[in-house]
């Protein structure tokens, strides 16, 4: 949809232009149509002026009385003209040179008022009349030409367009500033948008204007409820956790008890039992607490993230004494579920000093997708069990405990992300490489 | 050896006390976190193991409460939160190490020992010294001849504690306290009974008394 601003400035111009225009059309009417009245009124005065020139002498011919008619019917294609008709007989001014003015026959009672083209193609206003004088019926038909008029509205369309032109110049800017103005509001709101989108905030500012309010507390209120739903089955999850396995690991207990020292294989089967229970547990539950990309932004500084990772794996994994190599960007914020991304690391890592020798390496490359790469120096796996653990909840070595089952939890997090993960020899450290791409960037700025 | 369990579990925190007092461990037991960090600020455990959701006080608070006043006891959190979020916070507030439910008391015990040893800077693996060394397991001596003979709970545990503080004075109510439960009868003079009974099983010289100061063991006699 376009935006609101280019949809109002659009329309706000068009009307403006459809205004000017308009006007311009009225005015130059109301000017042709006052300076005809003007120029009418004055030709039914020298049509009444040239009734009383004429004048019938005994024998009943007709004489005009010069003097009384205007000078300028007498300077030929001077742009006024008559034509006078008595009784089948034409009259016509001297300025009419040798042209004629067509006039019809019989006139109407109220009179005739034409356009018409006359001598040298000059437009004419004609006014025709029929008079009685001396029970004579007279018809006089007087004429103007329009140039002059028509040049000088001409003249005022010109100067008329030209300052239009330059108010509605001044006017257009005038209305985009005014709407950029009005939009302010919106413009911010969608500023913060993004930022909620990064993860630079957690709500939007209420302060908006009356017509968008209402969004914006119910984004928000949809924001709070969201979180607080992840928050509130996160929680329950984790206190299911806790409730399940409080009784499993009494069960565990039971089960290693000298009194079943007789019975090893009852306590060999009890002990398989709650080790299958607690992996279904951890996996089940981990995976419906990822948040997902669903999740309202974050900003997860990751420099600290990791470096509290690194303190707690380097705690776990005291004895093998590990080197950790990183290469992280330097201050970058990653806009991802602080508990989606502390698991995701946590397992990749954590797996990575089971097997890693003396070193553990961590890339993370931001960008509209994400790359996180964990790589260590143990003895990695076959092609083809490379191939196999990407399969969901694949465990690539029944023995050591957890792996398959940390690596499934990874994939469930990349899945809920809709990011990719690929396993591989790392070809720097020659161990287990991990890499697993996420498309934070992509799908939360667009 | 003396330990402290913070467990809200009764049935659990029993087996756990059995199993770690089999172990050769003094154990007391805790169930809520306001008397978990009271016993931790006036007993001198050598580790706790703690769990983090307790009733009166969550086990985190407690931690980070006794790590804020300097109490540096080795902590084992023993929980079945363990996203690694939680984890995380766990090392944050002070743990040494993280332990999620359910468990083997095989790998809590090797946990415990491998901690308590780094506490007291001694290098990972069996205790060794003065010729002789300790099997945790199965709580007896094996000298360097091979032959070997079985301990008590508490020359065990006395024995253990000379060997983690070597060449150092140590005195009676001190390894009274490190040796014996809580509620236990504690009479130091029993002490004394049993550093003798070490010294008929291991040779005169390898404890020496200092008069009114307490023992001493000698690492490399």
């Amino acid at each position: 949809m376009r935006s609101l601003q280019s949809r109002l400035g659009l329309s706000l111009s068009i009307s403006i232009t459809a205004l000017f225009v308009l006007l311009g059309f009225l005015l130059s009417q109301v000017l042709r149509n006052t300076a005809e009245g003007v120029m009418e009124t004055r030709l039914t005065h020298d049509a009444e002026a040239l009734l009383g020139a004429i004048e019938f002498n005994a024998e009943g011919s007709v004489r005009f009385a010069y003097d009384h008619i205007g000078p300028i019917y007498h300077r030929p294609f001077s742009g006024h003209y008559y034509v006078v008709r008595i009784g089948g007989r034409e009259f016509r001014s001297r300025s009419l040179w040798d042209e004629g003015l067509a006039l019809p026959a019989a006139l109407p009672v109220e009179g005739l008022r034409v356009e018409a083209v006359g001598p040298q193609n000059q437009r004419l206003l004609v006014i025709a009349h029929d008079y009685q004088k001396q029970n004579q019926r007279i018809s006089i038909a007087v004429a103007e030409d329009l140039t002059a008029l028509d040049a000088d509205i001409r003249t005022f369309q010109r100067r008329y367009a030209a300052i239009a032109a330059g108010v509605l110049f001044v006017l257009l800017i005038a209305q985009m500033l005014l709407i950029r103005h009005g939009l302010k509001p919106l413009k911010r709101l969608r500023r913060e948008i993004a930022e909620l989108e990064r993860g630079e905030r957690q709500t939007l500012d209420e302060r908006a204007p009356a017509e968008v309010a209402p969004l914006v507390s119910e984004l928000n209120r949809l924001l709070h409820t969201l979180q607080q739903r992840l928050q509130r089955s996160r929680n329950s999850l984790g206190n299911l956790a806790h409730a399940l396995k409080a009784p499993l690991t009494l069960i565990h207990q039971q089960a290693e008890r000298p009194a079943l020292d007789s019975h090893p294989d009852v306590r060999k089967e009890l002990l398989a039992r709650t080790g299958i229970i607690r992996d279904l547990i951890e996996r089940e539950l981990k995976r419906a607490r990822v948040a997902g990309a669903a999740a309202p932004g974050h900003n997860l500084d990751l420099e600290t993230e990791t470096a509290d990772l690194i303190v707690s794996l380097k705690a776990i994994y005291r004895n093998k004494n590990l080197a950790f190599r990183l290469d992280l960007p330097e201050g970058a914020v990653c806009p991802m579920d602080r508990e989606d991304l502390m698991e995701l690391l946590g397992n990749l890592l954590d797996n990575a000093c089971k097997w890693a020798r003396t070193t553990v390496a961590l890339t993370v490359q931001p960008g509209d997708a994400w790359m996180f790469r964990v790589e260590d120096d143990g003895r990695g796996a076959p092609t083809e069990q490379l191939t196999r653990l990407t399969q969901r909840g694949t465990r690539l070595d029944e023995q050591t405990e957890g792996h398959g089952l940390g690596l499934s939890i990874v994939q469930d997090i990349v899945a809920s992300y809709g990011g990719d993960i690929r396993f591989s020899r790392s070809s720097t450290l020659k161990g287990f490489c991990a890499e697993v791409m996420l498309p934070l960037g992509a799908q939360r700025v667009r | 050896m003396r330990l402290l369990i913070v467990e809200d579990d009764t049935v659990l925190s029993a087996h756990l006390k059995a199993d770690l007092q089999r172990a050769g461990f003094a154990v007391d037991v805790s169930h809520d976190g306001e008397e978990g960090q009271f016993m931790g600020e006036t007993e001198p455990y050598d580790v706790v193991v703690l769990d983090l959701g307790l009733p009166k006080r969550p086990g985190l608070d407690v931690l980070a409460h006794w790590r804020a006043h300097g109490n540096t006891v080795p902590v084992i959190v023993l929980t079945a939160r363990d996203a690694w979020h939680e984890r995380v916070a766990g090392f944050k507030a002070g743990a040494d190490d993280y332990l999620g439910k359910p468990f083997h008391v095989e790998e809590l015990i090797a946990r415990i020992n491998a901690l308590t040893k780094r506490a007291s800077g001694q290098a990972a693996g069996g205790l060794q010294q003065a010729g002789f060394t300790l099997d945790e397991e199965r709580q007896r001596v094996v000298l360097a001849d091979g032959s070997a003979f079985d301990l008590t709970g508490t020359e065990f545990r006395l024995l253990r504690y000379f060997m983690l503080h070597p060449d150092r004075v140590l005195s009676k109510s001190q390894l009274t306290e490190h040796v014996y439960e809580y509620d236990a009868d504690k009479d130091s003079n029993v002490i004394e009974v049993y550093v003798n009974r070490l010294r008929q099983k291991l040779g005169k010289d390898i404890i020496t008394t200092r008069r009114g100061q307490g023992y001493v063991f000698h690492a490399d006699t």
